[in-house]
């Protein structure tokens, strides 16, 4: 198991500085130069001062250095100043996290857990009423945009009916984390996070344990006079799991992306936005860390994924 | 991302079509003439939010780009003087008494006397010295050039001297006097700011800085007081500041103007203009501002807790500018052309059906409500007619073709690109508008949508493979327009990227910045020139100024709308809130 970690974290280095330089040429080779779009638009700065300003932020240097500097900044987890906040970008990064990871979180566990058992329900009234239901919810689910849905909470739930907030963490001048003024923020964020789960989860479950439940070691489980339950929980249910454990792979990044959309309609403070909006304004320094610890939570989390494999699936081994 | 927020907005006036009314065009009161409820007596206390739409970046003026940040800073951090909030003129504020002299070499500003900052601390000339010598040395300012013309500037930025010799701080820190190298007619307001917007607090700042020293290193950049501002001359005393929430400002007592009546000012950052509007109709915000295609809705659906008030917009307008040097249109050069293209467009329908009457039209650089705004009597109005357009083009020597569309002088079909942001809903449509109606004048145009970055990189004077581009300027109130309309403004990455160039602008914009008269008549009789020939020349097809839409809760009261105060409220220390 050690070595095969071990492997896999050597494998990941050659993809991360592919992922770097294929990035960084991305943001480089994009429109305007950040100081350009920096400067106000009625604001007579002379072409001596922009220099001064490119040197500022070490983008005077040729691009080959620069990128040099790139991979010693993601080597040592110092992404250097924001352009526009003049603050570490690493900071600005790690104290969004938690904002982040909240609802994120949340709406993966409700997500799975009603997602998975709705799955489960489905297969085992295959072509009953119930099994229609819940095939076609989860198919209209599945077809509608989440910014959609987001929209529609707000408008209707929010501001029509006035049952949840329009969006953010608390109310103005309320500042607490565990508490029922966030937990109450969180229902739409989290109930947007959770429509992929419900949306997806039942679907893929359903066809898994149909599949599983007509195979020969269901027969012979039932054959040996197993309890059903154990059955279902030790035969079926570990077997159609494993699908799930695939769809998990890039489970780390959805801290860093798929934010965007949520974070915008619910007004989350996110990293999703802050991502967005340094795109849109060139804010170099963080871009590239959200870049380089998307990028490294990714392949993390596929090594996990391969990890969690072999202790679902005897038949799959690490080596 | 962009077809996203298109969509969502599509989805919001969809969902809400049945309850929308027509626009009501441009009869709106203006908020000059609007009624104030003023029957209740104030009382103090309470907390108003205002709703801003992008992030607060930093708190310190030296380092600032962006509105949204000078917007929470400007409450602690101020400059010397106030615009007058009826005529935009400038009038005393943290100095009682301002001066240019005759000569326009030297500035004097005289401060009022018991200025202190929140923390008890004097205000003094020091501060304003400190701060113009922080521009200076920082790195990451894009306001360096304000100062560039005081004596001594360079030395200091470059190390070569511990001070700005031309920054003299007298009578025991009330007086300072500013010595210029060329006399430079808005001093009085380009300086009052000290370089940056906004002046500093010199005994806090000097802990992290030093602004006696030769060594160009150091600077004020980086340092734990950008994000938590120590002591206010402003109205309000920073309290917190949660990153991509809110900034929170509590009181400020000893603020010159008086107390605010306010306890709390809470300046929460949203996500987009969708955002902003729910936060009006809920209540969450107390002010915030609006699109035009938005405020029937908000008007309808928030008749109970919201009053709307529109502002004149003072410093800005947007336009479609030809490129008097493009390759692939040689016709542009021929201001005939260019006035055949301002005959074809129909502004003022543009003006009442894309920005539903929430602007006025522009005929020249200058925006309306400046004091520099020239006689209008005297400028051609270019009222849409597109006969005449097709006459003039044929008098610049244009000839129809067999396909209605014009042949140049040199056999080529008149046929050219319309560029704009792409996002921007308003100026698309006006690219569509200007397709049909150009086409209708025999000019084919391909219209052309780009994203706000490579627009920037494309109107740029080195670049002549560009024809209309459709933009807007957001200036400030003072008028000089140097670095747009000067010949001189036409190298890499300046303004004047269409390629303008009167020798009589030139002189008469000169005149308007260096003197040697700087008296308001003289300086207004120089604008009044270089606006007249921008309306006869058209370098660009002006067109409009958008107004400033904001909602306000009807349980903010106080409020004395002004046509000069859309930026800051100006009499914020009296607003109250009705409990």
């Amino acid at each position: 198991m050690g070595r095969f970690v071990a492997r896999r974290l050597l494998q990941a280095i050659p993809t991360m500085f592919g992922i770097m330089l294929v990035s960084f040429i991305l943001l480089r080779v994009s429109p305007a130069d950040p100081v350009k779009l920096m400067v106000p638009s009625d604001t007579e700065i002379t072409e001596a001062d922009k220099d001064r300003l490119r040197a500022a932020f070490g983008l005077d240097k040729p691009l080959p250095v620069q990128f040099i500097d790139f991979t010693v900044q993601a080597a040592t987890l110092d992404f250097g100043k924001s352009f526009y906040y003049h603050r570490p970008a690493r900071d600005m990064i790690f104290e969004r996290i938690p904002n982040s990871i909240q609802p994120v979180v949340l709406g993966l566990l409700v997500g799975v857990f009603l997602g998975i058992p709705l799955g489960f329900i489905a297969a085992l009234n295959r072509g009953r009423r119930t099994d229609h239901g819940i095939r076609v919810t989860s198919v209209v689910l599945n077809a509608t945009p989440d910014f959609f849905l987001g929209l529609l909470f707000v408008l209707f739930l929010a501001i029509q009916f006035k049952w949840f907030p329009i969006g953010s963490m608390n109310v103005v001048g309320v500042d607490c984390t565990l508490c029922w003024d966030r937990a109450w923020h969180l229902v739409g964020p989290v109930l947007l996070y959770a429509n992929a789960g419900i949306a997806f989860y039942p679907r893929l479950i359903r066809t898994e344990v149909l599949e599983v439940l007509g195979q020969d070691f269901v027969r012979t489980a039932r054959a040996k006079g197993l309890r059903e339950r154990v059955v279902m929980s030790g035969h079926v249910l570990r077997n159609a799991l494993i699908p799930v454990v695939t769809n998990f792979g890039g489970i780390l990044t959805i801290v860093f992306a798929g934010n965007v959309i949520v974070e915008r309609v619910f007004n989350w403070p996110g990293l999703g936005r802050l991502f967005f909006d340094s795109l849109i304004q060139k804010d170099y320094p963080i871009i590239q860390a959200s870049l380089v610890m998307g990028a490294g939570l990714l392949l993390i989390s596929y090594i996990l994924r391969d990890i969690t494999y072999a202790l679902i699936d005897p038949r799959i081994k690490v080596r | 991302m962009r077809r996203y927020l298109a969509i969502l907005g599509a989805v919001l006036l969809v969902a809400t079509a049945c309850s929308q009314q027509p626009p009501t065009g441009g009869q709106e009161p203006t908020t000059a003439g609007a009624p104030v409820a003023a029957a209740d007596k104030p009382v103090a206390g309470g907390r108003i939010v205002e709703g801003a739409i992008s992030d607060i970046k930093t708190l310190q003026p030296v380092i600032s780009t962006d509105t949204a940040s000078s917007g929470a800073w400007s409450s602690f951090y101020t400059s010397l003087l106030r615009s007058n909030p009826d005529t935009g003129d400038l009038e005393p504020g943290l100095a009682e008494k301002f001066e240019l002299s005759k000569d326009g070499l030297t500035v004097t500003y005289t401060l009022r006397s018991g200025l202190v900052w929140s923390d008890g601390q004097p205000f003094t000339g020091e501060d304003y010295k400190y701060t113009a010598e922080a521009v200076a040395r920082s790195p990451k300012t894009v306001r360096k050039s304000t100062l560039q013309d005081v004596v001594g500037w360079k030395d200091y930025v470059d190390g070569k001297a511990d001070e700005v010799k031309g920054i003299q701080v007298k009578e025991s820190g009330r007086v300072i006097e500013i010595s210029l190298t060329k006399a430079f007619c808005p001093a009085l307001r380009n300086l009052s700011g000290a370089g940056a917007g906004g002046i500093l607090p010199k005994h806090h700042f000097v802990k992290v800085w030093n602004n006696k020293t030769t060594d160009t290193k150091t600077n004020i950049d980086d340092n734990p007081l950008n994000i938590a501002p120590p002591a206010s001359i402003g109205p309000f005393v920073f309290k917190e500041w949660k990153p991509g929430v809110q900034v929170t400002m509590t009181r400020n007592d000893k603020y010159y103007r008086g107390a605010p009546l306010l306890d709390e000012y809470i300046i929460k950052v949203y996500a987009d203009q969708v955002a902003v509007k729910a936060a009006l109709l809920t209540g969450e915000i107390s002010y915030g501002g609006v699109q035009p295609a938005d405020v029937e809705e908000v008007k309808t659906a928030g008749s109970e807790i919201l009053n709307f008030h529109r502002f004149p917009g003072v410093s800005s307008y947007v336009f479609i500018s030809w490129n008097g040097k493009a390759t692939k249109a040689p016709w542009l050069g021929d201001k005939r052309v260019r006035q055949a293209l301002t005959y074809g467009l129909d502004v003022s329908s543009i003006v009442k059906n894309v920005l539903l009457g929430y602007g006025v039209q522009v005929y020249a650089h200058t925006p309306k409500a400046s004091w520099a705004y020239p006689d209008e009597s005297k400028l051609t109005k270019y009222a849409f007619d597109q006969k005449k357009a097709k006459e003039l083009l044929e008098q610049a020597g244009a000839k129809m073709g067999p396909d209605g569309v014009y042949r140049w002088t040199n056999g080529q079909p008149m046929q050219m690109r319309i560029e704009t942001n792409q996002g921007n809903k308003v100026r698309e449509t006006i690219l569509q508008i200007a397709q049909e109606q150009y086409k209708a004048i025999g000019v084919k145009i391909d219209p052309l949508l780009e994203s706000f970055p490579a627009l920037l990189d494309r109107s740029v004077p080195q670049n002549l493979d560009h024809e209309g581009v459709i933009l807007g300027w957001s200036l400030g109130l003072e008028p000089d327009m140097y670095s747009i309309w000067h010949s001189g403004q036409s190298g890499k990455d300046q303004f004047n990227w269409v390629h303008y160039s009167n020798p009589e602008v030139d002189k008469a914009i000169e005149a308007g910045r260096n003197g040697p008269d700087c008296s308001t008549p003289a300086r207004k009789a120089a604008y009044n020139t270089v606006n007249q020939h921008l309306n006869a020349d058209v370098p660009y097809t002006f067109l409009y100024t958008g107004d400033s839409l904001v909602f306000f809760n009807k349980a903010v009261r106080g409020i004395e709308p002004k046509p000069y105060s859309t930026a800051s409220a100006w009499n914020i220390e009296k607003w109250w809130l009705k409990r």
